[in-house]
């Protein structure tokens, strides 16, 4: 399934649900569907505040896709300035001591709850982010 | 992916009321379940039968269309049916439809049993 | 979410545009997302209830009936909320084109009971649930259906 919300803070919590609604048709236990949701959440934000620079005129895009393995998730931005991670994070400690920017937690917070996530080379102008997590349970392909 | 277990049907006795209980979605999977339990109540005698929903906030059109089945197997059978456990709103769409004309519609399953009480008792 | 103010006298809206797949089972993506969207929107509780209801028939037949269940054809939801009102569009790929006679039925449930088939009441819910309805065809050539849910203050 595709979702495409404008790009407003706010509208991550509508496709929040609508991500949850679809994980739980895939039939995800409830603990990884709330994994799901909060780095969802946090992929919109980032989409939203970073890749679209909170421009109203610009939208997101989430897809998601199930299989028999896995969840993967892509959420995509329609930024013009693509997104360059620093090589190297910072740590928990050196944030909590006041280098650099609170705001590179987000992606951190993704990278622990899911099992695979970073940007993808995407044909569009944007950045487009993907994370999966593994299920436990058989299926067949949808998207 | 299935889709099919969204619904958990059961079937139980008390105070010579057969209960059915639905808990979860009642769309068009939820066919055979629900016939199977009302056939299977319906073969021990039972003249008294409950519908009782239960975490049911995914009602549609088929299911209502299975609900109908029921009325129409209940009136032939010369049986009473009531229903209990919905929500205000699918209590409302069981009124738009008409279903409480052939089903009395409880709060729960102790009113409906009461109500049954005064129905034997009448 | 915040509302935004447009200086122009434009309505504001915003809109969340939603595919799925032809599979039943995937309206439920669709009731969530839309009540998670009017709850934020200040829609009552039993308003809420009544638009699930609605867009799980609109997408349910989109599914059943104009796509046939084929599930690479998908079901486009439109969401455009708007400062007084929400607009919910359903649209198909229109693999059976729908009967206009079916839109403007009222099944009576006396008639029904010894009829094999007991349904047809999915489009009269949805006239009896939503403030506006209208159905119409789709840019695809599909199957359309435009719903209006009316947010009182």
């Amino acid at each position: 399934m595709e979702l495409v919300l404008p790009n407003e803070l706010g509208y991550e919590l509508i496709a929040r649900d609508a991500v949850a609604a679809f994980a739980r048709r895939a039939g995800m236990p409830r603990d990884q569907i709330d994994d799901v949701k909060t780095a969802l959440c946090e992929a919109c934000i980032n989409a939203i505040e970073h890749g679209n620079s909170m421009n109203p005129e610009l939208r997101v895009q989430v897809s998601c896709c199930v299989d028999d393995d896995r969840l993967v998730i892509e959420v995509c931005d329609q930024g013009v300035s693509p997104f360059a991670p620093k090589a190297e994070p910072l740590s928990m400690v050196e944030k909590v001591s006041g280098f650099g920017s609170l705001r590179g937690m987000g992606l951190m917070l993704i990278s622990q709850l899911s099992d695979e996530s970073g940007f993808v080379p995407h044909g569009e102008v944007g950045n487009c982010f993907r994370f999966a997590f593994q299920r436990h349970r058989a299926a067949s392909l949808s998207c | 992916m299935m889709l099919e277990d969204e619904l958990t049907v059961s079937t139980r006795e008390r105070d010579g009321v057969a209960i059915i209980d639905l808990v979860g979605d009642v769309t068009t999977f939820a066919e055979e379940k629900i016939n199977s339990a009302y056939r299977e109540v319906t073969n021990k005698g039972s003249r008294f039968v409950l519908l009782n929903f239960r975490q049911n906030d995914y009602i549609n059109s088929a299911g209502i269309a299975i609900l109908i089945g029921i009325v129409t197997e209940v009136n032939r059978n010369s049986q009473k049916l009531a229903v209990s456990g919905l929500s205000q709103h699918f209590q409302k769409i069981f009124r738009m439809v008409g279903l409480a004309q052939y089903a009395e519609i409880y709060q729960n399953e102790d009113d409906a049993l009461d109500g049954f009480k005064r129905l034997s008792a009448a | 979410m915040g509302k935004s103010y447009d200086m122009s006298h434009e309505p504001v809206e915003k809109i969340i545009e939603l595919r799925l797949p032809s599979k039943l089972g995937y309206e439920r993506v669709a009731m969530d997302t839309a009540s998670s969207l009017a709850r934020r929107m200040g829609f009552h509780a039993d308003r809420v209830e009544s638009l699930k209801t609605a867009i799980s028939e609109a997408v349910t037949n989109a599914i059943e009936h104009g796509n046939q269940q084929d599930a690479a054809m998908k079901v486009v939801v439109l969401l455009t909320a708007r400062d007084d009102e929400l607009i919910i569009s359903v649209a198909d790929q229109g693999r059976k084109i729908l009967n206009q006679d079916c839109t403007t039925s009222s099944p009576q449930i006396a008639d029904v009971l010894d009829k094999p088939d007991k349904g047809g009441w999915g489009i009269w819910l949805i006239r009896e649930l939503m403030d506006e309805v209208e159905f119409t065809t789709a840019p695809s050539g599909g199957n359309q259906v435009r719903m209006v849910i009316h947010l009182e203050k």
